[in-house]
């Protein structure tokens, strides 16, 4: 699991370093650990002058990869403040990349993060809400979508409500998941790019609520020992895994994240 | 002397908010701070404890003091882009309202709820935003139309102004005229400000620094109030972090032990 941890994480690196080239993205919002550690990464691997922003007023931070520490985690001291508008602006002129973790992705890359089940009146199990979802899905931007579990519970044909609709005609997004790399594009609709090694395309089909193209599909690079020294350096308490651990390894590896940085905290 | 020592430390310097002089039942309330960070619990239980009632509460992006509001009984609407108690959990008071139907939720995406306030602060009845003219947020929320671009033609999505009669915000400092300095992520703060007709603010200090480094002007601030640790047990950086056992308690305890969520109580 850590390998597989690694190896996403890894990929991920790779696709903000190749969408940070000149004419594309320059600001990487942050919103899961793993999309944190890769962003640290690809600063490193390629993409040096990719910034990460931290929140609304705060797009170029300089983030540590922690988990309790919130605002105390991100640099600020070191770092410009950025009016909101600023965060919007970048979204509209195709300047930002964000990882975004739907409950529910379908057939036409519509996202959900509002309700499973039920009615708009009487959602079966109400999520937090739809958020940026409506509008970054819809923006010129790059939108990656991470999931901890390729299945049919989650990649469905249609979703329950549709919080990001498709996307517009002429921008890539991509899928990360457990088993493989797929691209969406509006018209030919999704299309397999890797699968991560010794999985089969057929348990990506069986996985996968949605139809998907596999010709021309290859097996996801394995990790590089650069990528392996760089994920080390940036992140030696391997937080990054904790989003694709099982529950009692991450609740683990949570209580542990919490005590370090608590220690740190308390010998400031 | 600059305007701001001038002003020493009067209005909006009070010692206490008379919350049944501002408050009516119905009133839009708005809190600042983004998520687990800068919510004023404090300003959230000022209300409860007034027993105002029937409020239409704005909260871009929600966690606890949305769930105090809907423990206590009083929200009649809520106005979100989503709520949760970060990294600890979904939140459970707002899921069962949303499951149970007993509030009603009117949800926004980030971009739409910024342009209803930005609207409201320019003066303006709304204005056009980002969101996608496709998504059920924007069939589902009567503030939002889709219109045809005047100049354009391209489907464009319209947000109605929204103007809460009242702001509540918590920033780590104050200067004596009543400058707000936000050391971390203002988030919406500025434009919630602006956008609202009554602001009340809580702060963790009266500071001295200079008032070029002030995010949010003294003429937007109404009530300012000295309250350390008000916006417990959400952080506020750079005095407090989160209180992730107390997040964790709130989120994981059954039936209304409101307390919990008491600053005065808890510290």
């Amino acid at each position: 699991v850590n390998e597989l941890a690694d190896l996403m994480t890894a990929v991920l690196a790779r696709e903000f370093v190749a969408a940070a080239q000149p004419g594309g993205i320059r600001v990487l919002a942050v919103t899961t650990p793993s999309s944190l550690v890769a962003g640290l990464a690809a600063v490193r691997l390629g993409a040096p002058r990719l910034a990460l922003a931290v929140g609304f007023g705060r797009l170029d931070g300089a983030p540590k990869p922690a988990l309790t520490l919130g605002e105390f985690g991100y640099g600020l001291e070191r770092c410009p403040r950025t009016p909101a508008v600023e965060t919007f602006a970048a979204l509209a002129h195709g300047r930002v990349g964000v990882v975004v973790t739907p409950a529910q992705l379908d057939a036409v890359a519509a996202t959900n993060l509002s309700r499973a089940g039920g009615s708009d009146d009487r959602p079966r199990v109400a999520l937090p809400g739809s958020r940026g979802l409506p509008d970054n899905n819809h923006a010129p931007s790059r939108v990656w979508y991470v999931l901890p579990a390729h299945t049919p519970r989650q990649l469905v044909e249609r979703v329950d409500f549709v919080s990001g609709s498709s996307p517009p005609p002429g921008v890539v997004r991509r899928l990360l998941t457990p088993l493989g790399v797929l691209d969406f594009v509006a018209g030919p609709g999704w299309r397999l790019v890797s699968l991560h090694p010794g999985v089969q395309v057929e348990q990506m089909r069986l996985a996968t609520g949605f139809p998907v193209a596999v010709d021309g599909a290859t097996e996801t690079a394995p990790l590089t020992q650069r990528e392996r020294d760089v994920l080390g350096e940036v992140d030696p308490e391997g937080l990054h895994r904790l989003e694709f651990l099982p529950p009692p390894a991450a609740a683990e590896l949570s209580a542990r994240l919490a005590d370090t940085e608590r220690a740190a905290w308390v010998s400031r | 002397v600059t305007p701001a020592e001038a002003a020493g430390t009067g209005p909006p310097w009070a010692a206490d908010w008379d919350v049944g002089a501002t408050v009516r039942p119905g009133a839009t309330v708005a809190f600042g701070g983004v998520g687990t960070s800068r919510k004023s619990l404090g300003l959230a239980w000022a209300l409860v404890r007034a027993g105002v009632r029937d409020l239409r509460v704005v909260a871009f992006l929600g966690s606890v003091e949305v769930e105090l509001l809907l423990a206590a009984g009083a929200v009649a609407e809520l106005n979100t882009a989503g709520v949760s108690v970060e990294g600890v959990g979904l939140a459970p008071r707002y899921r069962r309202a949303r499951e149970e139907g007993s509030v009603r939720v009117v949800e926004w995406s980030e971009g739409s709820l910024y342009a209803a306030l930005d609207a409201a602060a320019r003066g303006l009845p709304s204005l056009p935003c980002t969101t996608s003219p496709e998504s059920d947020v924007v069939r589902r929320n009567p503030n939002l139309r889709v219109v045809d671009d005047p100049f354009t033609g391209a489907a464009t999505v319209v947000a109605r102004a929204v103007r809460p009669d009242l702001a509540l915000l918590h920033v780590p400092s104050a200067d004596g005229a009543g400058n707000l300095f936000i050391d971390g992520d203002a988030g919406i703060d500025p434009v919630l400000a602006c956008a609202s007709a009554f602001v009340v603010v809580t702060a963790e200090e009266r500071t001295t620094r200079p008032a070029a480094d002030a995010a949010i002007s003294r003429i937007w601030v109404d009530v300012l109030l000295e309250r350390p640790l008000a916006a417990w047990p959400t952080a506020c950086y750079p005095r407090s972090r989160a209180d992730l056992d107390a997040l964790r308690g709130w989120v994981s305890t059954r039936g209304e032990p409101m307390d919990q969520l008491d600053p005065g109580v808890q510290r």
